[in-house]
């Protein structure tokens, strides 16, 4: 009966969620865009993504950050609360966003207000303000969140594991080089950061109630204002530093955080699905993963237990998390050692395997929900430089894993002898 | 013909002051249940609601309600455990559960077709948990090391603990929703279970799906998963709990030199005032427009006069609380260690004497509450965006709001008049319940 029931709703179910929607492109321009048109929603969202134009092109740190911030604060014919005022009126809403690599811009309104959103954007990115009040303003505040992170666990340890567990790259920068980048930064520092947006780095999504002539304005707009090109640095590769395997940060604190990171595949390497599931398996998000099973279901040693794939530019790691009180530390940092091992060792179950892909693909398909989790969603698909078709097909790549690919790409990549684990907690406190 | 035509618009105001598209009934059993259609979404969402909380349990097991959440992952005869997360995530779904002092809402997103196995679960789990007494130990470390990274390593969290009691010295409002280490000791299966039999059931839940589905549907399913299900004859009439007595003139604050403080901060607590108490909406959005006005963002007044102006502090917000009894309308002020805490807390009261004895009645602020006003019902056309986002605003219907006032929210907001505004901004010139400072070492408060 129990199983019966179980299978009855299991039976059904497509070995992997596919996804029906049809990403639209147009290219404008040059420019590549990627919409979702839809007449149901007065909504309206888009984002301009800038490739290549995030922090780790920073002179001083913090640029980007206090450039992010400041785009917020005005336009030369509306100072910080005229522009901010007019925002509120006029039902847009501005996001922006950036990380180690990329910048972005979006905004959602609604339908009748699109026009008025695009001269935003365009006096944004030609006109704006940066006054000198703003800017002192968001440097006060910004530095004092900052100082007030490091006695933050979740900051401080990923604030440690930057420093500690790879080598000096512009990647990397500390909280307290963000201050002390903060405390100089200049006007003319963030006009700085304008150059690097160009037309050669622009990507453009969209999503709701808006059509291909509609978003041509916008890119027109933006064509005329912004350079050709972009003036980018080169980056050199991040690494890991394998000096050390295991560092110790001390906070006085009884839940200890302990961070780890391994080098993993690049994005764009074909066993990359299999990468994907392998690691989904291991730790990822999902109740079901062999360290939330192993920590927190069997013996109740933490609250939550999880690992991601970072893949930027330049560095492809996997990296985790848990917390563990002060005297589970050795056992947990044991456990997630014995995990990868066991792993590598004899790869997962095919039950395992089956499983990780209908819940990779159906929690993919899930980023379309709502308007604005899809042009986040698209933009990051452009910035990695995949084409469109990737969503339509992503779940047939997963598909098409199997055990020996999964036992492969572990073999390589799940290597317990690379790890590197920061602990913060206090049973160092003393020590150091 | 001008009132023809006003009459006209006012009719076509009504039908579009709704925030969404919404289907409101409820089963003979007393389930409630909300749909919210979403023409574009591929995905549907649904979220069981409980009318329960923390401040229901009994005060030797507080938070007992957040053990209960976490122990309806453990699954029922039919689903054992680990299979309700299997079908859902096999579904490519996911789905969790919060717990608050007045509700715990389990939720998941699932592609459309998972619709029916998400309800099937829910409805299962309210009639039928069923876990292993084994199973409760384990548990209790994971809330334990939950309490451990949400109080015990945040820097400030010990003091909330103290200052939550302060505010609260008798309500349960005062005490952590997950509880005290010794509460959480105090959990055993069998008031686990105590706790599910009383507040678990069809006549004490609602029920919020969203996702592009007919209403007919809609309809028939949950009358088909969810119509078998018995009331219980135990969901009291009315959540009545511990009231704090009414003291006049008492003076609460709490300083703290706070070596994990790099920052100086300060709240300013007034009473509120809770739904059940004023009946009425508006009369609650009226403190939800104060506050926008005051400190809802950078270009609120008290922003502009103590952050922009006179650089007294690194930001000033205003949050009200709302709960099923009342809570509070805070003051929120953040200082670099430069800043003078007094200096900030003594412009402030200033600013606000000269705003009710003068400034409050001027032509100048009236047009402000109007555009402030149309601000906030311009952002709230935004909700609608996603399934996921959507149920959730639905959860204060175990705050005492029927589906209809939550969905109403924009003539709410509408309804909200300058008189009731202004009689927030004189309740903000008494006397605070309370005051908290915390502030890093060798910070001197002037006298």
């Amino acid at each position: 009966m129990t199983h019966q029931a179980h299978k009855d709703h299991l039976k059904d179910l497509p070995r992997i969620a596919k996804i029906d929607i049809k990403i639209q492109t147009a290219t404008v321009n040059n420019i590549p865009i990627w919409y979702l048109p839809t007449q149901d929603t007065e909504l309206v969202c888009f984002k301009i993504s800038f490739k290549g134009a995030g922090t780790v092109q920073d002179s001083i740190p913090g640029i980007t950050k206090m450039f992010s911030s400041m785009l917020n604060e005005g336009t030369e014919d509306m100072n910080s609360e005229t522009f901010q005022n007019f925002m509120l009126n006029n039902q847009i809403q501005l996001f922006t966003d950036y990380d180690a690599d990329h910048l972005g811009i979006a905004i959602r309104t609604i339908k009748p207000k699109i026009h008025e959103a695009f001269d935003v954007i365009i006096k944004i990115m030609n006109n704006l303000k940066l006054a000198e009040e703003d800017l002192e303003r968001n440097r006060a505040d910004m530095i004092v969140s900052l100082e007030q992170s490091k006695h933050d666990p979740f900051s401080l340890s990923a604030d440690a594991l930057k420093r500690l567990a790879y080598k000096k790259h512009p990647y990397f920068t500390s909280i307290d080089e963000q201050i002390a980048g903060l405390k100089t930064i200049k006007s003319e520092d963030l006009r700085t950061v304008f150059k690097r947006l160009g037309q050669d780095n622009l990507l453009v999504t969209c999503a709701g109630n808006i059509d291909v002539p509609t978003i041509t304005k916008l890119v027109n707009g933006l064509t005329n204002i912004l350079p050709k090109n972009a003036e980018l640095k080169t980056i050199p590769d991040a690494e890991l530093n394998h000096e050390k395997s295991i560092h110790h940060v001390s906070m006085p604190i009884p839940q200890s955080v302990i961070r780890f990171t391994i080098p993993a595949i690049p994005l764009h390497d074909p066993d990359y699905y299999a990468y994907e599931l392998m690691e989904g398996i291991f730790g990822g998000t999902s109740m079901k993963s062999r360290l939330f099973q192993d920590i927190r279901e069997k013996r109740g040693l933490a609250y939550y237990a999880q690992t991601n794939i970072i893949n930027m530019e330049k560095l492809d790691v996997m990296q985790g998390a848990t917390g563990v009180s002060t005297e589970n530390e050795h056992a947990v940092v044991q456990l997630i050692k014995d995990n990868m091992i066991k792993i590598q060792k004899e790869g997962t179950t095919q039950e395992e395997l089956d499983f990780e892909k209908q819940h990779s693909s159906g929690i993919f398909a899930l980023n379309f929900d709502s308007l604005q989790g899809t042009v986040q969603t698209l933009s990051h698909l452009q910035l990695d430089g995949f084409p469109s078709t990737y969503i339509n097909d992503y779940a047939k790549h997963l598909d098409s894993v199997n055990l020996e690919q999964i036992k492969k790409v572990a073999q390589k990549y799940l290597n317990s002898k690379k790890l590197i684990i920061v602990i913060t907690g206090q049973s160092h406190a003393m020590a150091s | 013909m001008l009132w023809l035509l006003s009459a006209v618009m006012m009719g076509k105001d009504m039908t579009e002051s709704a925030l969404f598209n919404m289907v409101n009934f409820r089963l003979k059993n007393g389930l409630e249940v909300v749909f919210l259609k979403n023409k574009i979404s591929s995905a549907a969402s649904a979220g069981v609601l409980y009318k329960y909380g923390s401040a229901d349990d009994d005060p030797k097991t507080y938070g007992i309600a957040h053990f209960l959440e976490h122990m309806m992952f453990k699954g029922t005869k039919q689903y054992p455990k680990g299979q309700l997360d299997e079908i859902i995530m096999r579904l490519g779904g996911s789905h969790n559960a919060y717990t608050s002092w007045d509700k715990t809402f389990y939720y998941a997103v699932v592609p459309k077709d998972g619709l029916r196995t998400v309800l099937t679960l829910e409805a299962d789990r309210m009639l039928n948990l069923s876990f292993d007494d084994a199973e409760v130990e384990p548990e209790k470390g994971a809330v334990k090391e939950e309490e451990n990274m949400h109080i015990k390593n945040h820097p400030f969290g010990e003091t909330i603990k103290i200052w939550l009691r302060t505010l609260f010295p008798v309500h349960p409002y005062g005490v952590e929703i997950i509880g005290y280490p010794e509460h959480i000791e105090a959990y055993n299966a069998h008031n686990t279970r105590e706790a599910y039999q009383q507040w678990y059931a069809p006549n004490n839940a609602v029920l919020i799906i969203s996702g592009n589905f007919e209403e007919t549907f809609i309809r028939n399913l949950v009358e088909e998963l969810f119509g078998g299900l018995p009331p219980s004859p135990h969901i009291p009439e009315e959540r009545k709990r511990h009231q704090d007595p009414k003291i006049e003139g008492l003076a609460r604050t709490i300083v703290q030199e706070n070596t994990r403080s790099s920052v100086v901060f300060c709240e300013l607590a007034y009473p509120s005032i809770s739904l059940q108490e004023a009946k009425n909406p508006a009369a609650i959005m009226a403190y939800n427009v104060a506050a926008f006005i005051l400190g809802g963002n950078d270009v609120s007044l008290l922003y502009k006069d103590l952050v922009r102006t006179k650089k007294l502090a690194i930001s000033v917000s205003l949050s009200h609380q709302t709960g099923l009894d009342t809570r509070h309308i805070c003051v929120d002020f953040e200082l670099a260690p430069t800043m003078d805490v007094k200096i900030c807390i003594d412009t402030y009261k200033k600013f606000m004497k000269e705003l009710v004895d003068y400034n409050m009645n001027q032509d100048w602020f009236k047009k402000r509450f109007e555009e402030v006003k149309n601000q906030l019902k311009g952002q709230m056309v935004f909700a609608v965006d996603g399934t996921t986002n959507a149920i959730r605003i639905f959860d204060r219907c175990a705050e005492g709001h029927t589906p209809e006032q939550v969905n109403q929210v924009i003539k709410n907001i509408d309804q909200v008049t300058l008189e009731q505004v202004q009689d927030v901004f004189r309740q903000l010139t008494a006397k605070p319940t309370g005051t908290l400072i915390i502030h890093p070492p060798h910070y001197q408060i002037s006298e």
